[in-house]
C-alpha cells in the first residue's frame, strides 16, 4: 500500500478547511481520505487532527486496521497534517514550545501508526501557489506557500523520519502546485492572504493601542472580511506584493473596527 | 489478496445477477473486492449470459459452475469453499446493495474493535428496504437486541438474511456448511448456528436501510416451506423450549401462515385453506387476532 500524507502548507489549508476529498483530487485520482468515522462523524472528513489528541483510546492502531482493510490496489489513502509544516519560520510568529510540540506529536503519531501497519511506500506532499502570485519575493520569504520553500521543507520532514527509523527510500516528496483554474484555488489563496494580513493587522492594532486577544481569532476574523469580499464580487489581483498587501491590511482593519456592534 | 470477497449463489437470473453486480461496483468502500459466482447448473444460454457479465467486470471475478442445479445450499457450500479473504459479504441475484452498505459496515468493525470487541465473533447485518414486485419499499429495521435466537425464530424484529451480512471469514467458517436438506431457510439455521455458538448480530449505528430485496412467492413451494420450517424446529428443539409453550406455538402458527401464503401467492386455495387451518389448530387465540386485524383493516 501506498500512503499519502499532505504536510502543508499550513497557511493554505487553515483557517478555511478544505474537504478530504477535494484534498484528494487535487493529488490523484486514485487517493481518496482515510477517514474514520467510526470515531465521530468528522473525524477524517477534512484533517487528521484527531490522530494527535492525547486520548486514552487505541485509535492509532484501530485506525491503522482500517487502513489495511479498506485500502489496497484500487485506492490510496491520503492524510492530512499540516501540524507536520508547523514551524516558527511561518507569517505569524507562534509560541516556539507548542509548535514543537505539537510537530513531534505528529511525527511520533506516524511511527506509531507506521508500528502497526507498515506502508510500502509513502509520498509526502505539499499544496502550493503558483510562483506568478508573488509579485515581488515577499510570499517566498514568508513560509512555504511556494514550491521550492515547501521541498526544502518536506526534504526536512524526510530526513526527521529518515532519523526515526524509518527507510528514506520508500519515501518520496512532491509539491503539488494548485492552478488558477482549480475551483480549490480561492479558498486556498483566501486562507494564505488571511495568513499574510493577520500579522499587518495585528502590527496596526497595537499602533491603535489595540491588541487581539488570540491570533487564531483574529486570522478567522480576517478571513471573513475576505470572504464578505468575495460574496460581493470583489476578487484579488493576480499578483500581490508587500506594498499591496500593507495596504489591503489598511482596509482589513477599518472593516474590524467599524464592524463591531456598539452593544457588542 | 482481496480483503473482501463477495458471495454469489446464481440461478437462471442473469438480469438480476446484473443488478447486483452494478451494486457491488458501486461500493463507495475503497478496499480490495472479489467476486466469486457459483452458478447452480443454469441453461446454457444463461450461463453464457453470466459469463458475459462476469467478464466486464472491472473488479476481480471468480466464475464456477455446478454442471446440474443442485439447490443453494450445497451452491453457498461452494461459496464457502471459495473464501480467500479475510473478510465475507454475500449477495443473492437480483438482490441491491446500496452504496455505503460495506464502508458503514466496516466502520461498525472498527467501533467494535474501539470498544476492545473480538470482532470475530460478530455479523455485521444492516436494515433494508424489503420490496414486493410492483410495490414500493418499505424499510425494515434489524433490531439486533437482547435473545437474539427468539428473534431470528419469530422473524419479526430480526431476520436471517445473509445478503444483509458482512463478517470477518473465520467467523463463516466456524459457523460451519449449509444444511443441505434445506432449500429454504438454509439462511436461517446459518444464523442460529451462528448465534447459539456464542456470536452475535449487530447493525451499524445511525444508518437507514443499506441494501434492497426484491420478494416474491412466485414458483415457492408451500410444502417446501412448511418441511423445512419443521426440520429447523425439530434441529434446535432443546434451544426453543426454554422460550416456553405458547413461543412454540407461536413459531408453528408463524410456519403454517407462511407456507398458507406462499400456496395463496402461487393460486393454491386447498393448501392454503389447509395451512390456514392448521395453523389455527397450532394457536387459535392468535388466528382469531390475525382474523381481527385483517378485518379491521379491509373496514378502513
Amino acid at each position: 500500500m501506498r500512503l499519502h500524507i499532505l504536510a502543508g502548507c499550513r497557511d493554505l489549508l487553515r483557517p478555511r478547511l478544505l474537504p478530504g476529498e477535494q484534498v484528494a483530487g487535487l493529488i490523484g485520482p486514485a487517493i481518496r481520505p482515510a477517514t474514520a468515522f467510526w470515531l465521530s462523524s468528522r473525524c477524517g472528513r477534512f484533517y487528521h487532527d484527531f490522530l494527535l489528541d492525547e486520548a486514552s483510546d487505541r485509535r492509532i492502531e484501530i485506525f491503522a486496521a482500517s487502513l489495511r482493510d479498506s485500502f489496497g490496489t484500487r485506492f490510496e489513502p491520503l492524510l492530512v497534517l499540516p501540524e507536520l509544516f508547523a514551524a516558527a519560520t511561518g507569517a505569524i510568529s507562534r509560541e516556539n514550545g507548542t509548535e514543537n510540540g505539537t510537530r513531534r506529536r505528529a511525527l511520533d503519531m506516524l511511527l506509531e501508526l507506521w508500528g502497526h501497519h507498515p506502508a510500502e511506500q509513502i509520498r509526502l506532499h505539499a499544496l502550493v501557489l503558483p510562483e506568478g502570485v508573488d509579485a515581488d519575493g515577499s510570499w517566498a520569504a514568508a513560509g512555504e506557500l511556494l514550491a521550492p520553500r515547501a521541498l526544502s521543507r518536506l526534504d526536512g520532514l524526510r530526513i526527521s523520519l529518515a532519523a526515526s527509523g524509518l527507510d528514506p527510500d520508500r519515501m518520496k516528496i512532491q509539491a503539488i502546485e494548485v492552478r488558477r483554474d482549480q475551483p480549490e484555488f480561492e479558498l486556498l489563496l483566501r486562507n494564505a492572504i488571511a495568513c499574510q494580513l493577520t500579522p499587518r493587522v495585528h502590527a496596526r492594532l497595537a499602533e491603535e493601542g489595540l491588541a487581539a486577544v488570540e491570533i487564531a481569532e483574529l486570522q478567522i476574523a480576517v478571513l471573513g472580511v475576505l470572504e464578505g469580499w468575495r460574496r460581493s464580487g470583489i476578487a484579488f489581483a493576480p499578483a500581490l506584493g508587500a506594498g499591496d498587501l500593507d495596504r489591503l491590511a489598511g482596509h482589513v482593519m477599518k472593516r474590524l473596527i467599524e464592524d463591531v456592534p456598539a452593544n457588542a | 489478496m482481496s480483503r473482501l470477497d463477495v458471495l454469489m449463489p446464481h440461478f437462471r437470473d442473469p438480469e438480476g445477477l446484473a443488478l447486483s453486480l452494478a451494486s457491488v461496483a458501486g461500493q463507495s468502500w475503497t478496499g480490495d473486492i472479489r467476486i466469486i459466482i457459483v452458478d447452480d447448473g443454469s441453461p446454457g444460454a444463461d450461463f453464457r449470459a453470466v459469463e458475459a457479465l462476469a467478464a466486464a467486470q472491472e473488479l476481480p471475478v471468480v466464475l464456477e459452475r455446478n454442471t446440474v442445479n443442485r439447490g443453494r445450499p450445497y451452491t453457498r457450500n461452494r461459496l464457502l469453499d471459495a473464501i480467500d479473504s479475510p473478510y465475507v459479504a454475500w449477495l443473492d441475484a437480483g438482490d441491491v446493495w446500496y452504496p455505503a452498505k460495506i464502508e458503514k459496515q466496516f466502520e461498525q468493525f472498527s467501533r467494535l474493535r474501539l470498544a476492545g470487541e473480538d470482532i470475530t465473533r460478530y455479523w455485521i447485518t444492516c436494515h433494508y428496504d424489503w420490496q414486493w414486485t410492483g410495490r414500493k419499499p418499505r424499510l425494515i429495521h434489524q433490531d439486533t437486541g437482547e435473545r437474539q435466537v427468539r428473534e431470528l425464530m419469530l422473524g419479526r424484529k430480526l431476520r436471517a438474511y445473509l445478503w444483509t451480512l458482512l463478517g470477518t471469514a473465520e467467523s463463516f467458517r466456524a459457523a460451519g456448511r449449509f444444511d443441505e436438506r434445506l432449500p429454504r431457510l438454509q439462511d436461517l439455521d446459518y444464523f442460529l448456528r451462528f448465534v447459539l455458538g456464542g456470536g452475535t448480530l449487530t447493525v451499524p449505528e445511525k444508518t437507514r436501510a443499506l441494501c434492497l430485496y426484491h420478494k416474491s412467492d412466485l414458483g415457492r413451494n408451500a410444502r417446501e416451506i412448511r418441511r423445512c420450517n419443521r426440520l429447523i424446529r425439530d434441529k434446535y428443539n432443546p434451544h426453543l423450549r426454554i422460550y416456553g409453550p405458547a413461543f412454540l406455538r407461536t413459531i408453528r402458527y408463524n410456519a403454517d401462515m407462511l407456507a398458507a401464503r406462499f400456496a395463496g401467492n402461487n393460486g393454491e386455495r386447498l393448501k392454503q385453506l389447509y395451512y390456514m387451518g392448521s395453523a389455527v389448530a397450532d394457536h387459535p387465540k392468535r388466528a382469531v387476532g390475525a382474523m381481527r386485524h385483517h378485518l379491521l383493516r379491509a373496514g378502513k
